[in-house]
């Protein structure tokens, strides 16, 4: 198993955002997480990421602990450790990020020179192949401002899996792309799974999108998975 | 021309005190965001005080009240570590208020990419923390240069100090007006070049 987190709970303040919660993620497997706004979607997504620390349960990435609990107790990965296990992580925001001083080469390869110390040309051309891959080709050298929403995403994208991650997620990928792009999207993400079996976690309120790229599907409601379908249980649900 | 030898003094006390305070600045802002409390508080602590009183008064305190307790600087010193000092404080305000208009988003990309704390700062903060504080900076860069005048009141030999002298041995008007001219030169010049780094480093956001 690729991804594994069980019993997650998560509270900010006095309210509990996640209520034991389980879910996992295979090796080229695409999982969707939907469910109402509020519903602690990207707070778990977050705690995957290292980003939040949950209060109780255990994740592990191919066998790292992002947290692990025992008797009760949480501990987190130290700092050194999740550095370790984020060599295996991707997000792609919802707002992208991109660094907009640099241009989109350099934001593809940043990581690759500057964390993973590999020589500037083998980064440029590792990261002109994942952009070309992405259509972006004709791009490297403009600046993210000067992108297009869905480019930018593509962009953020590459920047993502240049470091071959084995673990992608997304937190709403459709929210700001036309439907010519969502099929698009689509694409890119089976492409990213099948191909290179990346395993994909996405979050998203877009129920066609979800539907044609997910090979199973959490649905989440206030902070607890209620349901946990098949791409085929969730199309049929989507027809009744 | 006496008037240009204070002029090698009035320039010397503010590149010195620019190229000191500046970095410090970038390191009082770090740590005046840090996430341990006591270094935060100690940080606001010190910003405030170097911001709360005159830079005169700093100068003066550690040109003659330190060697009251056994702490003696030369003049020039001295005057370095109070300008120093202020500006830092002033600076690292500036840098900030940079640092957190910058969406935290950028910052956990960047952590989940698996860039260090340091190479994030420097990499990615710091570079569009630059652009946006760059007008701030540059006021504050002004008023540094004006400021240096202030060194006068422990007996540096700077443009104010010789115009003073000229402008009484003489009874004329022209030296202070001379003085007033080459502030005013330097001004412009540094206007000049910060108008020349915008221009470099624009680009929309
Ligand atoms: N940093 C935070 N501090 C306090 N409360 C938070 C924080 N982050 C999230 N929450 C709360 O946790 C709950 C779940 O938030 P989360 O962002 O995980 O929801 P979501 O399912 O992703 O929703 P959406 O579909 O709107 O993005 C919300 O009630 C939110 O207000
Ligand atoms: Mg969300």
């Amino acid at each position: 198993m690729l991804l594994e987190a069980n019993n997650l709970f998560k509270a900010f303040r006095d309210t509990v955002v996640l209520n034991d919660i389980s879910f996992s993620v295979n090796q080229g497997e695409v999982v969707s997480l939907v469910g109402q706004s509020g519903a602690g979607k990207t707070t778990a997504v977050r705690c995957v990421m290292g980003l939040e620390k949950c209060d109780k349960g255990t994740i592990t990435i191919h066998g790292r602990f992002v947290c692990k609990t025992e008797n009760g107790v949480c501990t987190h990965a130290t700092k050194k450790e999740l550095a370790q296990i984020r060599r295996e992580l991707g997000m792609v925001f919802q707002a992208y990020h991109l660094f907009p001083h640099l241009t989109v080469l350099e934001n593809v390869t940043l990581a690759l020179t500057d964390v993973y110390k590999i020589p500037k040309t083998e980064a440029n051309e590792a990261a002109v192949a994942m952009l070309e891959r992405l259509g972006l080709g004709d791009k490297i050298n403009n600046k993210p401002n000067e992108l297009s929403g869905g480019q930018k995403q593509r962009v953020a994208i590459a920047r993502s899996c240049v470091t071959n991650p084995k673990l992608l997620c997304f937190d709403e990928p459709t929210a700001a792309l036309d439907s010519a792009l969502v099929v698009e999207m689509v694409n890119i993400i089976k492409d990213l799974a099948k191909k290179d079996g990346i395993g994909v976690l996405i979050i998203s309120h877009d129920e066609k999108f979800v539907r044609d790229v997910s090979d199973r599907v959490l649905m989440m409601e206030q902070g607890r998975i209620t349901r946990e379908l098949s791409a085929e249980e969730f199309k049929q649900i989507m027809r009744a | 021309m006496q008037i240009l030898d204070g002029l090698g003094m009035t320039l010397g006390v503010f590149a010195l005190s620019l190229i000191l305070s500046f970095p410090l600045g970038i390191v009082v802002a770090i740590l005046r965001l840090s996430k341990v409390p006591v270094v935060r508080k100690i940080t606001e602590i010190y910003i405030w005080i170097l911001r709360g009183t005159p830079l005169l008064l700093q100068i003066m305190l550690v040109f003659f009240g330190l060697p009251s307790i056994g702490i003696a600087f030369d003049r020039f010193d001295s005057i370095l570590i109070a300008f120093v000092l202020n500006y830092a404080a002033y600076f690292g305000e500036i840098i900030r208020s940079g640092i957190q208009s910058i969406e935290k988003g950028q910052r956990e990309s960047a952590e989940i990419l698996g860039f260090s704390s340091w190479q994030i700062n420097m990499k990615i903060i710091l570079p569009q923390v630059i652009k946006r504080t760059l007008p701030s900076i540059g006021n504050e860069v002004i008023t540094l240069v004006k400021d240096t005048s202030l060194v006068y009141a422990v007996g540096q030999n700077d443009i104010l100090k010789y115009a003073k002298g000229v402008a009484n041995s003489t009874g004329s008007l022209v030296p202070y007006v001379l003085a007033g001219v080459i502030y005013l030169v330097l001004t412009y010049v540094i206007t000049k070049v910060f108008n020349e780094i915008e221009k470099k480093v624009n680009y929309e956001e």
